[in-house]
Order: C-alpha cells, then sequence, then structure tokens
C-alpha cells in the first residue's frame, strides 16, 4: 500500500507527517551508516585478503591493491542508499519497534493515508501524534549499527595491520616466515627458480623448497640499502655519506656472508663424512641439499639405529666423523659432538652412542639455522650492486669484490654447480688467454658476460646456465667461455678441481683473505691482481670426477 | 462506519465495573473473567473448560446478574432433545376453539444462555446450537426465529468424566469465540473462597451494564483501528497453525491435523482490538494479538494422533506458533 500526504485537513495528521518526515531522514541517515559501515567491513575484508595475499606471495603492495576495494564497496554503498529512502511506514515501524510504542505510528500514519474517519480514529491518531513527537527527541539507533560498526572498525584494524607488517616486513628483525606453499605460486618469480635449484631431479619435495625461503637475516642491510636509496633519492643524503652508508651495508652483508660459509662449510664436511658410510648418506643428502632440520633428524635416527649397524660400519662412520671433526676447528662446537659420537659409536654401549649422535643431529639443526639461503643472500648482493651502480660508475675493483663475495656465499653444497663459477674455476688453471678475453670491466659478473647479473638467479639456476650445462661423466664438453668473464680460484688444489680447503685444514680462510684472480685476461694464478676478490665456489664432491674427466680429456685446456 | 453512543472511557469504565462485580463472587480465574468479557464484547461465545467446582457456572450466572440481561441454564444430559433447545410448536387452543400451532421458545431464547456440560449431549443436540450461535436465529419447522441481542452461549465441559460424553464437532468448537480455561485456585484463592462463601452472605451482585449497552459496547470495539501489518501478523499466525502451509513451525508439521479456520483471524483481531481498548490504547499492537491468540485458536487446532500419544496440547502448538512467527514477514 503507498501512503500519501494526509487527506485530512486536520492538523494532527499534518503535525504526524511532519514528525515522520523527520523519523524518515534519521532513519534513513542510519541506513547510510548502516551501509557503509557494512561496505567498510566488505573493502577491509577484501582489502585484508589482498595484503595477506600479497605477503604470501612476495608481491608488492600498492595503496591501490587494497584501497581500491574499500573506495569502491563505500561508493556502491552509497549509491545504494540513495535508493533507500524510508517511506512513512518504514519510518513509523522502526519508531513502534525501537522505541516500544505498539504500533500507534504505524497505525496512525495508515489512518493519516486513508483518511480519518470515527472517533477511535481520531483519538488514535492524537497520541500517535504524541508519540511520533517523543519519538523524534528519543530516536534510538537500530542494534545492528553498533555491531556493523564494529565489525567494520575491526577488520579495518586487521587489514592495516596487515598492510603495516607487509610494508614493514623488510625492515623487521626477523621476517614472518611464509608457507612454503605460497613459493610455488605463480606469482613468486624465485619459486621455480628455487625449486629447480634445489632439487633439479624433483625428489626432495616440499621440503627443499623450505630451505629457499628467507631466513630475513638480510633484511637489515636491504632495509639500510632502500632507507639510502630513497635518502639519496630525496636529496637527504650527500655523496660521501651514501658511500659511508653502502661501505657499512656492504661490511655487514660480507660479515654475514662469511659466517654463513663458515657454518654451511662445517656441515659440508659433516656431509661428505657422513657420505661415505652408506647408513649416513641419507643425512648427507640433506646437507648437501640444505634440509639442515632434515639432516638433524636423519643423524639422531642413525644414532637410534646405530644398533642396527655391524660394526665395520660403525667404525666407518666414526673414522668419518673423526675425519670431519679434525677439519671442523672453526666450528668447535661441531667438531667436539663429531668427536663425541666418533668415540661413542664403535663401543658397547648403545646409549651413549644414541645420545652422542643425537646431540650431533640437534647441532646439525641449530647450525643450519645459521645458515643464509642463498638465494637471499644472492638477492642481497644484488641489492648492493644496483645501489651501487645507481649511485654512478663504480670501480671495476669493487665490483669485482662483490662478484667474489656474493660467488662465495653461492656455494650451496647440494646445487648443481655447473653455474659459472664452477665452471670458470676448472677452466682457470688451463685456460689459454684467447679462452676467456676481456670483457666489460663493469661486466664482472660470472654468468654470460652481460654483467648486469652477477649473483641473481641467473647465476642459481640450471636454466641461466648460459655458459654449458652440466654434463655427467664421460659427456664433458669444451666450456664456450671464450670471451666471456670467469673467475677462478686463487690457491687451486693440487689437482684441477680440487679445492685447497679440502686437502688442508690450513687453507680454510675466509674468502675476504684469499687472493683472487680473474681469469678476465686468462692470466695464470700467480700473475692475478691481488685486488680481485677470492673466488671461493668448488665443484660438489659428486661431481669432481666429470671435471677431472673434462680436464684429463685435454678439452679444458 | 457509524459511531456509538458510548464513550471509550465508558466502555473501559463499564468492563471493568464488570469484571469487579465478577471479583466479588469469582475469587481470582481473572484471565478467564478477561475472556468473558472480551468474548461478551467482541459477541462470541465462549466455551468454559474446567474441573467440576471450580466456579464455572457461578461465573456464569454472575456476570448475568452483573450486565442484566435474561439468564437461561441449559445442563445439557444425554437424553436432551434439540427441541428442549431451540423450542417447537405446540398444539394450541385459542378462546374460539380453533387449535393451531404455536411455537413454544427453548431455553436458547435468552441473552446470556449457559450450555452446562455441553459435552454430556449427543451431537444432535450440541449441533441444535449451531445457528443459533452463528446466525442468531432458530429455525423451527421453517419459520425462522431470532434470538434477543446480546445473544451470548457460555458452554461448559469437564475434562476428565470423558465416559458417556460427546466431544463437540469441529463445527460446534468453531463457533466459539474463546476456549478459557478455568484453573485451579491457589491457596490464597482458596482460603479466600472458602471465607466468602462459609460466611454471611455479601451483597447481591450490581447490574452495571444492560443489554443495549453492551450492543454499543459491541459496536464500539469494532471501531478501534488495526494496521494492515498488525492484522497480516494475525493471518500468519493463523496460517503457521495450517501443517501445508510454507513456513509453518516444526511442531505445526508434526503435530497439527487441521489448522484454524477463518474465524479463528477474525476472533484474533476483534479481540486484541478489545484488549487494546482495555489497554488504554486506541489501535492494536502485536502484544494484544499475542496476548488473544492462545484462546482463540487452542479450541480451532485438530492435533494428529502423535500429539495425543506424546501428550502434545494445542497451547503448546500455539506457543510454538507465536515463536516461529515474526511480528514483520
Amino acid at each position: 500500500m503507498t501512503l500519501d500526504a494526509p487527506r485530512a485537513d486536520d492538523a494532527e495528521p499534518r503535525v504526524l507527517w511532519r514528525h515522520v518526515g523527520a523519523l524518515r531522514r534519521r532513519l534513513w541517515l542510519e541506513r547510510v551508516l548502516g551501509l557503509e559501515a557494512r561496505a567498510l567491513a566488505i573493502g577491509f575484508g577484501v582489502a585484508l585478503a589482498v595484503a595477506v595475499g600479497a605477503w604470501a606471495t612476495l608481491t608488492p603492495l600498492v595503496p591501490a591493491h587494497y584501497g581500491g576495494p574499500v573506495a569502491a564497496a563505500v561508493g556502491l554503498a552509497l549509491l545504494s542508499s540513495l535508493f533507500r529512502y524510508p517511506s512513512p511506514m518504514d519510518a513509523a515501524k522502526a519508531a513502534d519497534r525501537r522505541l516500544g510504542l505498539r504500533e500507534r505510528i504505524g497505525t496512525a500514519v495508515e489512518l493519516a493515508g486513508l483518511g480519518v474517519q470515527g472517533s477511535l480514529a481520531r483519538r488514535q491518531l492524537a497520541t500517535a501524534v504524541d508519540a511520533a513527537g517523543w519519538a523524534r527527541q528519543n530516536w534510538r539507533a537500530g542494534p545492528s549499527a553498533g555491531r556493523d560498526l564494529a565489525v567494520a572498525a575491526g577488520l579495518g584494524l586487521l587489514a592495516a595491520a596487515v598492510i603495516l607488517v607487509s610494508s614493514l616486513e623488510d625492515r623487521l628483525p626477523a621476517a614472518i616466515p611464509r608457507p612454503s606453499i605460497w613459493s610455488l605460486l605463480p606469482g613468486d618469480p624465485s619459486s621455480a627458480e628455487r625449486a629447480a635449484t634445489d632439487d633439479p631431479a624433483g625428489a626432495s619435495g616440499p621440503a627443499t623448497l623450505a630451505r629457499a625461503e628467507t631466513s630475513g637475516r638480510t633484511a637489515a642491510v636491504v632495509r639500510s640499502l632502500e632507507d639510502l636509496r630513497r635518502a639519496r633519492q630525496s636529496g637527504a643524503i650527500g655523496a660521501g655519506e651514501a658511500a659511508d652508508r653502502m661501505a657499512q651495508a656492504e661490511s655487514e652483508l660480507s660479515r654475514q656472508t662469511q659466517d654463513s660459509r663458515t657454518q654451511r662449510e662445517a656441515l659440508d664436511r659433516l656431509g661428505r663424512a657422513l657420505d661415505q658410510v652408506a647408513a649416513g648418506r641419507p643425512a648427507a643428502e640433506r646437507i648437501q641439499r640444505g634440509e639442515y632440520d632434515r639432516a638433524g633428524e636423519e643423524i639422531t635416527t642413525l644414532g637410534t639405529e646405530s644398533d642396527q649397524l655391524s660394526p665395520q660400519a660403525k667404525a666407518q662412520l666414526a673414522q668419518a666423523l673423526r675425519s670431519a671433526a679434525a677439519e671442523s676447528q672453526a666450528a668447535p662446537d661441531l667438531a667436539a659432538r663429531e668427536r663425541r659420537a666418533s668415540d661413542a659409536l664403535p663401543g658397547r654401549d648403545y646409549e651413549p652412542a644414541r645420545r652422542a649422535m643425537k646431540d650431533l643431529g640437534d647441532e646439525v639443526a641449530r647450525r643450519g639455522q645459521n645458515v643464509i639461503p642463498q638465494q637471499e643472500l644472492a638477492q642481497a648482493w644484488d641489492r648492493l650492486d644496483e645501489e651501487r651502480r645507481s649511485q654512478g660508475p663504480g670501480d671495476s675493483l669493487a665490483a669485482a669484490q662483490r662478484q667474489a663475495r656474493s660467488n662465495g656465499s653461492q656455494q650451496a653444497p647440494q646445487a648443481p654447480r655447473g653455474a659459472p663459477g664452477s665452471q670458470s674455476s676448472a677452466s682457470a688453471p688451463g685456460s689459454e688467454p684467447g679462452d676467456a678475453g676481456p670483457g666489460d670491466p663493469e661486466a664482472s659478473g660470472p654468468g654470460d658476460g652481460e654483467g648486469a647479473d652477477p649473483v641473481g638467479a641467473a647465476s642459481l639456476t640450471p636454466g641461466a646456465q648460459s655458459v654449458g650445462e652440466f654434463q655427467p661423466a664421460g659427456q664433458a664438453r669444451r666450456l664456450d667461455v671464450q670471451g666471456r668473464p670467469v673467475e677462478v680460484d686463487v690457491q687451486p688444489g693440487q689437482q684441477p678441481g680440487q679445492r685447497a680447503g679440502d686437502q688442508d685444514p690450513r687453507n680454510e680462510r675466509p674468502s675476504d683473505q684469499l687472493g683472487a684472480i680473474s681469469a678476465i685476461s686468462g692470466e695464470a694464478p700467480g700473475r692475478v691482481s691481488a685486488a680481485v676478490p677470492a673466488e671461493s665456489n668448488f665443484v660438489p664432491s659428486e661431481r669432481r670426477q666429470v671435471v677431472r674427466d673434462y680436464f684429463s680429456s685435454g678439452e679444458g685446456r | 462506519m457509524t459511531s456509538s453512543a458510548i464513550s471509550v472511557e465508558g466502555l473501559q469504565d463499564t468492563a471493568r465495573a464488570i469484571e469487579q462485580e465478577i471479583a466479588r463472587v469469582i475469587v481470582g480465574q481473572e484471565a478467564a473473567v478477561r475472556g468473558v468479557v472480551i468474548a461478551l464484547l467482541a459477541g462470541g461465545h465462549v466455551l468454559l473448560e474446567g474441573l467440576p467446582g471450580l466456579g464455572k457456572t457461578m461465573l456464569v450466572r454472575t456476570l448475568s446478574d452483573a450486565v442484566h440481561l435474561h439468564y437461561s441454564r441449559i445442563q445439557f444430559t444425554p437424553d436432551l432433545m434439540p427441541a428442549d433447545v431451540c423450542g417447537t410448536n405446540i398444539l394450541a387452543e385459542d378462546a374460539a376453539g380453533n387449535r393451531h400451532f404455536s411455537f413454544q421458545p427453548g431455553p436458547i431464547f435468552a441473552n446470556l444462555v449457559l450450555a452446562d456440560e455441553i459435552n454430556r449431549a449427543t451431537p444432535k443436540t450440541q449441533s441444535a446450537l449451531l445457528e443459533a450461535m452463528q446466525e442468531h436465529t432458530v429455525t423451527v419447522a421453517n419459520n425462522i426465529h431470532a434470538v434477543p441481542e446480546p445473544f451470548f452461549v457460555l458452554a461448559t465441559q469437564n475434562p476428565i468424566e470423558m465416559e458417556g460424553t460427546y466431544p463437540l464437532p469441529e463445527a460446534e468448537l468453531d463457533r466459539f469465540f474463546f476456549k478459557l480455561h478455568v484453573s485451579y485456585p491457589s491457596r490464597a484463592q482458596l482460603a479466600e473462597i472458602v471465607r466468602r462463601t462459609t460466611g454471611t452472605l455479601a451483597d447481591p451482585v450490581r447490574r452495571v451494564a444492560d443489554g443495549p449497552t453492551i450492543l454499543e459496547m459491541q459496536s464500539l470495539v469494532r471501531e478501534v483501528p488495526v494496521a494492515n501489518h498488525v492484522a497480516d501478523y494475525a493471518v500468519r499466525l493463523v496460517l503457521a497453525t495450517h501443517p501445508d502451509t510454507d513456513g509453518a513451525p516444526d511442531q505445526t508439521r508434526r503435530f497439527v491435523r487441521y489448522g484454524a479456520s477463518p474465524r479463528a483471524a477474525q476472533a484474533i483481531v476483534l479481540a486484541a482490538k478489545i484488549y487494546a481498548l482495555f489497554s488504554g490504547r486506541f489501535n492494536v499492537a502485536f502484544e494484544d494479538v499475542r496476548r488473544v491468540a492462545p484462546p482463540a485458536l487452542r479450541h480451532r487446532l485438530i492435533l494428529n494422533f502423535e500429539a495425543e500419544a506424546k501428550a502434545i496440547s494445542t497451547d503448546a502448538v500455539i506457543q510454538a506458533v507465536l515463536k516461529a512467527v515474526p511480528e514483520e514477514p
């Protein structure tokens, strides 16, 4: 039924209409607010989802991503509210319901619209006018208004928090680890690369991906670089200060890289020791893959099942651990546990052996937590280089130093290092000057010679092995590095492809103390400028034979 | 729409006076008394149900005294015939010696008829009331005789001692405006009953109204406006008692065989109007509808065997319906 203005000429219906008109406006405003609150709740909810998605998929979050849904929802709600102006009966019913007026106003509105007839109807109208006037003074918002506002506020706060965390993530002491499943999303550009790099055969599954996640330890450096870039762009700092801050960041990153490398090398030695015994190979493989938690579990399991090992296997394993302990001077805790395990294993008592192996496993897991993933280090160095390039033309020496450090950080034990670093080390000793021509000094990276991504993903992934894919034994071919920059160890081992530190623990030195050479000009190791930072890539144990075959075949010369 | 001579205040005062006069005799039973007065003003009939000795008959007699109406009592028994209720033609002889049939009105020709223990008469006799209750006329030998106005039937029935009784047919039940329960008095009320009935005789009931006043009141209450959405609520309540209706509550679907008739909706709205007036309002509220729904619906719902087996009462179903049906659809 449509109710129009009162037909009667009486004043009361008109007064009633005036009161009801005020009630309609209030109800409409309330509806607008309610709609807006719900729209805000929906918008905030969408923004929250977007922020979480962006955070999980490493997608940069711009204000339009979260502001857009909120603005759209609010706009739609406003538009919708324009068409929802309440009718007089709606307002009357709302007033009756909220204020307990027992349908006085609703009945009167109906009577006024239809024309008042009868004494009782007139009296009802009179009481309704009073009630409507009272309702104007005592209007009470609906019960859902507060709830909607609370929901909207809650969602808004939550969304703001997530957006804040997303934007400040790299400024936090330790980034919040993302679930590993997110690293497989198409939106993550490095996921496929990481997966392929960590597990070319695809056999290790999600556990491999877990190691590819960022540890967040380089976040402070990256953040300082970001700050530096912003400050430089805004002109807040001068060139000198920028250079100082750049040097600080580089120093810190070098330190982190070296620490991580020390940890990883100690674990690698243990992995090689375990690899010599059949029972220890699962743990060795885990270490090679960088899955230190799983490696620790494998070692613990090995200790638990040590009573199943033959005396010969125990002795062999003990010997291997002893050898590893002898080499792990830089990691005394690990060496001590290795030694204890090697002492306990050959014994008759099961419990000490199990406990010693468990301690060793725990130490491996603990130490593994201090290893910064290759991708993260590479990205940090990449960031550093970008920043340095953006500051202006840098000297090749500094670039070479950075390159050497970053390459040193990439010595992942599991990586199929057919990547440039290993190729260069292989080719350097016998390389002819013409094989590796002088490239662009700026393009000192080990990649394809373009030099734009010295330590980036291209140098970490099989797909980026532009110089030459890894070939199994017997299929080695000549490295196609002519005219491209490569780097080699300054102190190669006694044999080609053999790392110096593998033979003599005394050779174990930080990378920045290692002399470095560059094969850019095909110089022999002794003639390499000492200003070039060290290249500390090495050939993984399982691939050394490939390299030996390569050189022994004469192709490498 | 015609205006009544009596004012709203006069109606309220008269109704209040009737209740007060009844309360001088009947202790407690306020709800039953209020229901009887509402039915009287609505022009409906009341079925009073209660155990023997609770004052059902006394209530009716007191009411007749208070409103000064012609009162007639019919004691329903199994051998009661329709003619005993409605009257019959008898052979009469005039002064000239001519014989002719003359209509001898039965006890139903009264303003206020008490059908005591109505369920003890046969359905044939019970049905004799149908025309009078609905049409306010009695047809005997093709002659239609109007009953006096106001015409008000109050029937009583005993919920126990069901042996030798005849449950009222649905058509008969539907003609009752309200079905009211007369409950057992509380301790204090019982003490008061004892005090009143064993002491000195109290003053007789005052006459506070008469037939014309009642008719004016009946006319006035119909002027109370009811908003469409409130009337719609009453309609939805009635519809919700039908098991085959969409949106009927689960209790209805499970336990009701036949729902309430349209007379139920009429009774609810009319009774709600009167209740609103008694409450000092000039319009019907949802609350009024809810208040009068149980007495208007309880005798109009026919429960199924499952409900009887589980001792589900119509009142329980009505409460479920009231809970399930929202005020605004």
